[in-house]
């Protein structure tokens, strides 16, 4: 019987009590080498408004990935943040990376393409203020109806490349679900093709697992490209839909070793959404990380 | 009873709209047939330089609509629009006093230089003309099957994905503001699935209308939301039947030709939708109300005949066998404008950001999702069961050859509207009763709403775990806690109705409050209490009339030409007291084998205008008697015949076959209210 998120996290609420777990817990599987996730909080609740950033610094996350969209006003947040010891991580793209929606890198329409990069050129000047190293971004699906594979590969690496020669930022391409070039070994090649020192990947655990690779060996695929890992869970389960649902730690499909062997020194996010119990979340997905709890199974 | 028509510019807001709804006015108060569906084109636009002239177009208007009366409503492709001599189709539009409607082909991405299902902006410079010229006959720009486009093809693509179900709104919200912009604001909508609400609730849409058959949903249900969507936000709706199908399309260019096949393409005389369901749809979604009705194509064939117009003889298409029955049905509704307005007592309500869709659609092989890409919840399926006896084999519709479920029996009648929680108080009170669905709770705006409802004399039906604080002194009950029961003994039974186990709430009961079911042990599982102004409310005390989960998800196949089954039962207590409960809103009782029917009234209320549609491939014999009165003449629209009235009548129904009855009764069969 699978446990419902209530009841995980009434479960695990207990175990961790109001311990706060610490942010460099020892893993025994690497020796000792510390974990310090950032987590992020836009994808935790849907917005960065009112967040206690304080508190997710006491439950021991060390650093925020945020979204283009906090970056536009960083005042509410940023003071809070520093104050709180979070450092920056990343710039998750990934919501401004909705084809049609909000945007594509390899958009047949030029002007939707151009309006993509665009947003993303102003945010990487944003980035570059306050020093944030890493921008994620991932390819879109295929343009509807008439282009191909390849004239979508030309303007994703056209759209890196331009991105790369902007800032200071890395460019982190990651493979998302129900795109075009999701797996790891295809988002390697496209760092390749895009030959830019600026330019390299991410991997998302949750992603891997709806697409049916094992987080460990897309991290070996991707080898020294891989800078960053984005950490949640997925549901794989037969006659259940895929759903890119972000889900806590421990209610899908993901390892805990599978994880932490793709993870292994790289800077980490926790990105789970859990907006009826943020908190909570956050806590036991770094007990999870942390072996301090196991999977509720 | 409520018979007021919607009147869009009855609607508060109405004069402050930047993009008002089209109008009854604007219609010159008739009933419209659309049938035009492209120009003609010198070249091929997708050519470079792209430069492109509209020919024949005189001689193409005159053949759509003065050689054959298609009707005054052009439904024509984008292209002519960016066509050098665009104005002057628009000016001859204006000059014979045509509407231009629903301009198709957007797609989203689609490159603009294909000239096809292309991404294309209207330039501000040819709206203006547009509205210049046709002013109220510019009816708009088409939102073509988009809900479905984004569900299948976009949803899903939203990382992360929702978590609640407004963020699930908001991203449909960001696919429609695209292409809402791209389109001037000033949209048709041609639904695939089941979102008319918040297409009108944006602001920018003018009408509201439903691509049917093709493999879209069942359209009684689905005309429940368009109809619903339409009432609650004051736009009219129109209808539309597709001649194609999951696996191609009907051609009657040659009507000797042999069916050809290609992969995935299935085209010729017997594919794509069947003559007889193409027939069926005409008459149902005009008595439904739609102020426009159409086939999508296929009306002239690529022989030619001689035909006489206005004196002059030439040679023109054929026609095919739909385009001679949009003319006959066409005629029909010139022959019987007064076709009242459809009755549908019953209000389904629920919470406006559920985003409910099918259980299974066209546009995705996955089942049991809300806004395509956030798994159903309990009060999700309490939709999909209920709708499952309120339309039998509704969640078929599009998924089986024999084309069961476009079209199915309507057991309570053809008698429901889908509307939603934001809804106004005066919308509420067109309706003699509520039944609260989803994962809906009644408690703040919805709470006071309801309870100036009753006061005013409708129904209500719910759940006890739908009951937000406050709520259950609407029903004159206490909620308690949680337990399980497994039987129920209905009011008038001798013995226990078995039934699968399933959650309930300990409800203690106020005086006066009856129990019409119970368990064993005396627990109630239903009870009703009547209103001091003559409404009634009913209350259930299992959490959504479900069964604990009888199926896992991963057991449940979605195939053609077999059924989906429920993870859940809808349980049998609440089946036995609330469908008769609403079948006690009806006009008439029908007495035989389920078959579709629906009721038409007007302020004459000793009248009824009763549709039966059998769906079935057997004839449907039974009897239609009022709820009250005698039937003193009864006239079979589709005959013309004299049919013997008295406390019933008899009808026979051909297979597959519609008929529109009017009934004149010796006394009111109700009262009528604007």
């Amino acid at each position: 019987m699978k446990m419902t998120r209530r009841d995980f996290i009434t479960t695990t609420g207990a175990l961790a009590g109001a311990a706060m777990l610490t942010l460099h817990a020892a893993r025994a599987d690497k020796g000792g080498s510390p974990l310090s996730p950032a987590i992020n909080p836009v994808f935790l609740t849907g917005s960065l408004d009112g967040w206690p950033l304080a508190d997710l610094a006491a439950i021991g996350y060390r650093g925020l990935e945020l979204t283009p969209a906090c970056l536009d006003n960083p005042a509410p947040w940023l003071a809070q943040a520093e104050e709180a010891g979070l450092a920056l991580f990343a710039v998750n793209a990934l919501p401004d990376l909705r084809p049609y929606l909000t945007g594509s890198l390899s958009d047949a329409v030029e002007h939707r393409r151009r309006a993509t990069l665009d947003r993303l050129l102003a945010t990487l000047r944003r980035m570059r203020e306050l020093h944030v190293p890493f921008l994620v971004v991932a390819p879109s699906r295929l343009a509807e109806n008439y282009q191909s594979v390849e004239e979508a590969r030309a303007l994703l690496v056209e759209s890196l490349r331009e991105l790369a020669a902007a800032g200071d930022a890395t460019i982190l391409l990651e493979g998302a679900p129900f795109r075009l070039f999701a797996s790891a070994a295809e988002i390697a090649a496209l760092v390749d093709a895009v030959a830019s020192s600026q330019v390299a990947a991410a991997l998302d655990v949750g992603h891997c697992l709806l697409r049916g690779e094992s987080p460990a060996d897309a991290a070996k695929t991707l080898g020294p490209h891989l800078r960053y890992v984005q950490v949640h869970d997925a549901e794989v389960r037969c006659g259940f839909p895929l759903l890119d649902a972000h889900l806590p730690l421990g209610l899908g499909a993901a390892g805990r070793q599978d994880v932490l062997a793709a993870i292994a020194d790289r800077p980490c996010a926790v990105t789970v959404t859990a907006p009826d119990d943020p908190l909570s979340a956050a806590r036991e997905a770094l007990a999870w990380l942390t072996g301090q709890r196991e999977s509720p199974g | 009873m409520c018979i007021r028509p919607v009147n869009p510019e009855d609607y508060p807001g109405f004069a402050d709209r930047s993009v008002k709804p089209i109008t009854r006015r604007d219609l010159d108060n008739q009933f419209h047939t659309t049938a035009f569906r492209a120009f003609a084109l010198d070249g091929s636009p997708s050519e470079p330089p792209h430069r492109y002239r509209i020919i024949n177009l005189t001689e193409t208007l005159d053949l759509w609509t003065k050689t054959y009366n298609f009707g005054r409503v052009l439904w024509p492709h984008w292209t002519f629009l960016f066509a050098e001599n665009w104005r002057e189709a628009v000016d001859e539009i204006a000059a014979r006093g045509l509407y231009l409607f629903d301009i198709w082909g957007y797609c989203p991405s689609g490159p603009f230089e294909r000239f096809e299902w292309s991404e294309y902006r209207i330039p501000d410079e040819t709206h203006r003309y547009l509205l210049e010229k046709l002013g109220p006959r510019f009816l708009g720009y088409d939102n073509g099957e988009q809900d479905g486009r984004f569900i299948g093809g976009y949803a899903k693509l939203v990382c992360p994905a929702p978590a609640t179900r407004r963020q699930a709104h908001q991203a449909f919200c960001q696919y429609f503001e695209q292409l809402g912009n791209d389109l001037q604001n000033y949209l048709n909508a041609l639904s695939s699935l089941t979102f008319p609400h918040y297409f009108a609730k944006m602001g920018n849409h003018r009408i509201l209308g439903a691509e049917t058959a093709q493999g879209l949903p069942s359209v009684p249900m689905w005309y429940a939301f368009i109809r619903g969507a339409g009432k609650q936000y004051g736009l009219l709706w129109f209808g539309n039947a597709s001649v194609w199908n999951r696996w191609g399309a009907k051609s009657l260019a040659d009507p000797q030709a042999e069916d050809t096949t290609a992969p995935g393409f299935f085209t010729g005389p017997t594919a794509g939708t069947s003559l007889s369901l193409l027939h069926r749809l005409w008459y149902l979604l005009v008595m439904y109300g739609s102020v426009i009705m159409g086939y999508e194509s296929g009306h002239l064939a690529s022989a030619t005949e001689e035909r006489t117009v206005a004196g002059v003889t030439k040679q023109v298409p054929a026609l095919t066998d739909i385009g001679r029955e949009h003319l006959k049905a066409a005629q029909w509704c010139a022959h019987h404008p007064d076709r009242g307005e459809l009755h549908t007592p019953i209000a389904l309500l629920w919470d406006f950001y559920a985003g409910w869709a099918p259980p299974r659609h066209l546009y995705t092989g996955d089942t049991y999702l809300v806004w395509g890409n956030m798994p159903y919840k309990n009060g999700d399926h309490q939709i999909d069961l209920l709708f499952r006896e309120l339309y039998p084999d509704y969640p078929d519709g599009g998924f089986f050859h024999n084309e069961q479920g476009f079209l199915t029996a309507t057991p309570c009648g053809d008698s429901f509207d889908v509307i939603l929680s934001d809804a106004p108080q005066e919308v509420l009170h067109r309706y003699q009763c509520v039944v609260l669905l989803g994962e809906t709770h009644i408690e703040g705006e919805l709470l006071a709403k309801l309870e100036r409802y009753l006061a005013q004399g409708g129904s209500l039906v719910a759940c006890a775990n739908q009951l937000g604080q406050g709520a259950s002194t609407l029903f004159g009950v206490q909620i308690g806690p949680v337990e399980e029961a497994h039987h129920a003994i209905v009011e008038g039974h001798p013995w226990p109705i078995n039934e699968p186990r399933f959650r309930m709430h300990r409800l203690q009961c106020a005086p006066g409050v009856r129990v019409l079911a119970s368990t064993r042990q005396g627990a109630p599982l239903a009870v009703k209490r009547e209103c001091e102004n003559g409404g009634s409310t009913l209350l259930f005390a299992s959490e959504f009339f479900l069964s604990n989960p009888l199926l896992s998800l991963d057991k449940i196949r979605n195939e053609i030409d077999q059924p989906l089954l429920s993870p859940y039962a809808m349980l049998n207590h609440v089946k036995a007291i609330l469908l008769p409960y609403l079948r006690s809103f009806n006009l008439i009782s029908v007495e035989g084998p389920p078959i579709q029917f629906l009721v038409n009234i007007n302020e004459q209320t000793d009248r009824l205008v009763v549709t039966l549609c059998n769906n079935r491939p057997e004839p449907w014999e039974g009897g239609i008697r009022p709820r009250r009165g005698r039937i003193r003449h009864a006239l079979n629209w589709m005959s013309n015949e004299a049919v013997e009235g008295g406390d019933s009548i008899h009808v026979r129904v051909a297979p597959l076959e519609v008929i529109v009855l009017e009934l004149l009764l010796d006394a009111p069969a109700f009262e009528a209210w604007q």
